[in-house]
């Protein structure tokens, strides 16, 4: 039979890459297959804890967040519109086009001048605008960075030191609660720089942050706490 | 065909419904289950994350226990974070649900375990079955898994087993010390007695 031929054709690949070809069950792939079996396997089911529910739901509210991004002489700006458009956002929907082309107006009003702002703090090297970023709980800071969390849960490293102006390229690390480091994957640094989602989720409450200018977390540039979500 | 269980029901009513491949297909997109969530995940709705999370959570957490014990937490994150991505890519017509999940997060648990040195217990030789947070609908298909699963040899079994971890079908033969082509027989045969078992049709 040549299907069967077809399915063990090469040694190297994984059972799960195998097609069966049986007419009567083409539809259920292998891979669908022995991901059910897995799940009838691995044990009981439990509840997950509270704690690891809200960083779901924090992976969740990262994966869709939407950054608007800006470059001016004074560097790369970020601006969540998640932010904006649901702080501009009415309770009732029932309102005419000029109403709503008005909102849209002094929304992107309102992101032109968070991006002004965060350029002239940065040209005169003071510390930037609070913009979109909330104080999320106790953060450490070194000469120039501090760790917050924005609203929406992501964490964003904030630079205070106009000589972070430029990009720069940074490794994370996040060291757990037992002091073992795991290096998370580096990230071009700027005034506000939001940590992609896939590295915000890494943390743990208990966990601390540390960024360093090479991918060896020895020598950091930065170590601080991570700020507890802050309530939506 | 009487079919036993309703979600495998579905995937096979709507098999059926599928037009010949050479004519245009006049039938506009087949609508998601009612009890679907991935759909208004996709969408942003977070009361459907909760949901989500309250009806896949405690499997994907069981899964993660066992493929990556050390780092379990860090497993479930991981595994949800490709769900809240993938959500938009669920299609009912190819598999219901709970299958497309489960799939999902077996992917990114087993991508983990190779990536780390560290491995779980093995499968094998685990009686308690999967009874809280899931749907009687999920319940039953993990019934029938199980059963299929049971009324296998038990090398085939094994092997089986060893392939839902990620091995290779030569890192099952090296495990088991099986001749290659006897382990590709087994992990074929299993898999297929499993989908028979799932689908409701005789062996």
């Amino acid at each position: 039979m040549s299907s069967e031929k077809k399915a063990s054709s090469t040694s190297h690949e994984r059972p799960a890459n195998d097609v069966t070809h049986d007419s009567r069950s083409r539809d259920l792939s292998d891979e669908a297959t022995l991901s059910l079996v897995l799940s009838s396997t691995a044990g009981q089911a439990k509840p997950l804890s509270k704690g690891l529910e809200d960083k779901l739901m924090a992976s969740f509210r990262g994966s869709r967040a939407r950054v608007g991004v800006t470059t001016t002489a004074a560097g790369t700006q970020t601006v969540d519109l998640d932010e904006l458009d649901s702080s501009s956002r009415p309770a009732n929907d029932g309102l005419d086009g000029r109403a709503i082309a008005k909102r849209r107006f002094a929304m992107f009003a309102a992101a032109a001048t968070v991006v002004v702002l965060l350029g002239a703090a940065a040209v005169t090297r003071l510390a930037p605008t609070r913009s979109n970023v909330a104080a999320g709980g106790p953060s450490e800071s070194s000469s120039s960075l501090t760790i917050a969390r924005s609203l929406d849960g992501a964490l964003v490293v904030r630079s205070s030191d106009a000589r972070v102006r430029e990009p720069r390229t940074v490794w994370v690390h996040v060291q757990h609660e037992n002091g073992a480091y795991e290096t998370l994957g580096s990230i071009s640094l700027d005034i506000e720089t939001p940590l992609p989602a896939n590295m915000s989720s890494r943390f743990g409450d208990a966990d601390r942050l540390r960024l360093s200018a090479s991918p060896s977390p020895e020598n950091p540039l930065f170590e601080g706490a991570i700020p507890s979500a802050s309530p939506r | 065909m009487m079919l036993a269980f309703p979600s495998m029901a579905r995937l096979e009513t709507s098999r059926m419904r599928k037009e010949p491949r050479d004519r245009p297909s006049t039938v506009s997109a087949p609508e998601a289950p009612p009890e679907a969530v991935l759909p208004r995940v996709a969408a942003g709705d977070e009361a459907a994350a909760r949901e989500c999370i309250r009806r896949y959570g405690p499997l994907v957490g069981a899964m993660a226990r066992r493929l990556c014990p050390n780092e379990h937490e860090d497993a479930v994150q991981d595994a949800f974070l490709e769900i809240w991505r993938s959500a938009g890519r669920f299609n009912p017509e190819m598999a219901p649900e709970h299958v497309f999940v489960m799939t999902l997060a077996r992917h990114r648990l087993v991508d983990r375990r190779r990536a780390s040195s560290r491995r779980g217990p093995p499968l094998l030789g685990d009686d308690n079955a999967p009874d809280m947070g899931a749907s009687p609908e999920i319940l039953a298909d993990l019934a029938k898994c199980k059963s299929a699963m049971s009324g296998l040899e038990p090398t085939q079994q094994r092997a089986v087993l060893l392939a839902c971890e990620g091995l290779t079908h030569e890192e099952i033969a090296e495990t088991t010390q099986l001749p290659l082509g006897t382990v590709k027989s087994h992990v074929r045969r299993g898999l297929m007695a499993v989908r028979r078992a799932l689908l409701g049709e005789e062996s």
